[in-house]
């Protein structure tokens, strides 16, 4: 099979304007994977499937990561010689950077026909709030459907495209998406609503009541 | 599931007119007629949670038409564990129990194929001997499965008794092998990063050979009661039809894609293992319906022992573990693997992820900064003990300047008063007890704390 790089820049050559990374696997497994932009994802997944060298007609594995931002602190150290002629002071100077977070979907992909493998897309979206729509690959390989609904019930991937997106595991009514690294558990996922209980006391612990608005002045009481 | 019956490869047209129909939702009605002007009456049903044939907790929505199923919508998450949140938060070894419970037939496959994954993240090879006995299990677990899948069939084709009963006969053997292998009947939790828990010994190889040498004859039996019936051959030919098309695209793998036609085992096409050095067939259906299905199933079984009795006879000596796999520490370096194997069902992968951490570590290295005169003291919880893991948490308890308490006791002095820190086992208790000292007072995460004088 090509090596990701040759695939590249074929996907390169066919799809001018395209971006298209080789994120490198440093495990011993080898697996580097192809990072592509998100407005050519579904072109280049389609050219995959169907060029004649690949063929990569089966989508085994789709799947979400988190990567949540992350303050990354650098330390740069600088020798000063002392002017003096002693020894030289080394000064330390550490600086912050938060690396912004995003969401990733991974896709496996395969060829039955060819009998090589896998090949590993990646896409990923702006951020983590608000820009989270990817291209679905479910037109290209249809066992994408379940697993794209499920990259999108527990990561929060809205999959553009797709034709039924649902959660898939957790109920409707749902709210936030569980594999995500700041996911915060209920107290309890069976809780009621009723004025007993120690779930109700840890329930207002955890999710603390919002201020409550400033008072209006008491209006002055009717003397009989 | 819905693969199989659904009659279209297009998902989006569903492959005959929705015009009139609602969007099948979860939790709608239960039941509604809707008029079609192609398909005359369809009746949508919903089929499940609980329903026998599910074998498991599991709705689908169904849209009948008289006896032919149009369109079926499968409504999942009733039992959603969410091992993958589970993983994240325990050791490499400590998913292994996981994934037994994945699937109650295939706990075996289900080990070596986490096995294979963590394998190849961490670039560990495996002994021969090792390779042999996970060959031998995964076949054992073949016939396990195909064998109650067969059974299951026919049950849920409305033959009650019979070939369920003749099936589960021959599994209760097999799952005797596993029991006095691993330990547990269906839950085995036995394959390990780098070989196997345990080596068979020469008698439990014995007994293996005895089924094996005997299963044949089981299957012609059973091939007897169903290959050739008129009924079973009149409810599953023509049933449930899938284009090899339609099930390459939809990522259908295992025995029901080889019964579209489609030559693909990943025992030949990964050659993973030790399986290139065995002569075995993939057999192939040309139909795709319900009877290929079984019929692949049951020569695959022939295939299985044909392989078991190779695995058998050249079973190499050696060490069942390579010595080079640390279970204590086990720490990949960054970075990600997919390993897959053909498990029963069809391909079962894992995708890990590695960020060179430790999760486990990272939160006793926090625990260790706490300052405390009397110092920290831990003690094993059960996974640790299914996983085989208890020496490595001890380990890594020292590794700290923590002690970890297994079936022992600790007695402290503080403020000229005896303390006695015990595990929570009767044995360390009873050793901790000086005559004519403290009870027992609370409990702390597991760990019972006792007081001088106090009753």
């Amino acid at each position: 099979m090509e090596t990701p790089e040759q695939i590249r820049d074929r996907l390169l050559a066919r799809f001018p304007g395209a971006q298209v990374t080789v994120v490198v696997n440093g495990s011993p497994s080898a697996q580097h994977s192809l990072l592509v932009d998100a407005a050519h994802g579904r072109e280049m997944a389609g050219f995959l499937r169907d060029d004649p060298v690949l063929k990569l007609d089966q989508c085994s594995n789709v799947t979400g990561v988190d990567w949540p931002e992350k303050e990354v602190v650098e330390t740069r150290k600088t020798t000063v010689p002392d002017p003096a002629g002693g020894t030289p002071k080394i000064i330390e100077e550490k600086s912050k950077r938060i690396e912004p977070g995003c969401l990733e979907v991974v896709y496996h992909l395969f060829s039955v026909a060819l009998r090589h493998g896998p090949v590993v897309l990646r896409m990923r979206t702006g951020n983590r709030t608000d820009a989270v729509t990817l291209p679905s690959l479910t037109p290209v390989w249809r066992s994408c459907e379940f697993q794209e609904r499920e990259v999108f019930d527990l990561f929060g991937v809205k999959f553009d495209g797709h034709p039924d997106l649902r959660r898939i595991l957790m109920w409707d009514a749902f709210k936030d998406h569980p594999m995500r690294k700041d996911y915060v558990e209920p107290d309890d996922y069976e809780w009621e609503p009723t004025p007993h209980g120690d779930v109700l006391a840890k329930a207002k612990k955890h999710f603390p009541a919002p201020a409550a608005p400033a008072a209006a002045p008491t209006p002055p009481t009717a003397t009989a | 599931m819905s693969t199989e019956i659904t009659p279209s490869a297009s998902p989006a047209a569903g492959g005959f007119p929705t015009s009139g129909m609602q969007d099948l939702s979860p939790g709608g009605a239960h039941v509604r007629a809707v008029h079609d002007e192609f398909h005359g009456d369809l009746l949508e049903v919903s089929m499940g949670p609980h329903h026998p044939s599910t074998h498991g907790v599991f709705r689908m929505v169904v849209t009948l038409d008289g006896e032919r199923i149009v369109k079926l919508k499968p409504v999942f998450g009733y039992l959603h564990r969410n091992h993958e949140k589970l993983g994240e938060g325990t050791s490499y070894l400590g998913s292994m129990p996981y994934t037994d419970r994945l699937d109650y037939l295939c706990s075996m496959t289900n080990n070596w194929a986490y096995a294979v994954a963590v394998e190849k993240l961490a670039g560990l090879t495996v002994p021969e001997r090792a390779e042999y006995v996970r060959v031998i299990l995964a076949e054992l677990t073949r016939l396990l499965n195909h064998t109650c899948l067969a059974g299951f069939l026919m049950q849920d084709c409305g033959c009650s008794g019979t070939p369920l009963m003749y099936a589960f006969r021959e599994r209760e053997k097999i799952l005797d092998l596993f029991e006095s292998l691993s330990g547990s009947r269906m839950m085995c939790n036995y394959q390990r990063f780098g070989g196997c828990r345990v080596d068979p010994p020469a008698d439990w190889l014995a007994r293996a050979q005895t089924l094996v040498d005997g299963y044949t004859a089981f299957l012609d039996e059973f091939e007897a009661l169903l290959t050739g019936n008129e009924i079973v051959m009149a409810r599953t030919q023509g049933v449930g039809c899938m284009s090899a098309a339609l099930a390459v695209s939809a990522g259908v793998t295992g025995p029901a894609l080889r019964a579209t036609g489609v030559a693909h085992d990943l025992r030949k096409v990964d050659g993973y293992g030790v399986y290139p050095r065995f002569n075995f067939r993939v057999p192939l259906g040309a139909h795709g319906d319900v009877y290929d299905r079984y019929m692949i199933r049951v020569l695959e079984m022939r295939e299985s022992v044909g392989i078991l009795q190779q695995a058998l006879a050249g079973l190499p000596g050696g060490p069942i573990m390579n010595p080079a796999a640390k279970l204590r520490g086990f720490r990949p370096k960054a970075g990600e693997a997919y390993g897959r194997i053909e498990g029963p069902k069809g391909e079962i992968g894992f995708y890990l992820i590695s960020d060179g951490s430790d999760p486990l570590e990272d939160c006793v290295a926090e625990l260790s900064k706490l300052r405390v005169p009397l110092g920290i003291w831990g003690c094993n919880g059960n996974h640790e003990g299914y996983a085989d893991a208890e020496d490595d948490s001890q380990e890594m308890f020292q590794r700290y300047g923590m002690r970890l308490l297994r079936q022992s006791a600790a007695p402290l002095e503080c403020r000229g008063g005896r303390f006695g820190v015990d595990s929570p086992g009767r044995a360390g208790r009873l050793r901790a007890r000086a005559p004519g000292e403290g009870l027992i007072c609370w409990r702390v995460n597991g760990a019972t704390v006792s007081l001088p004088g106090v009753s």
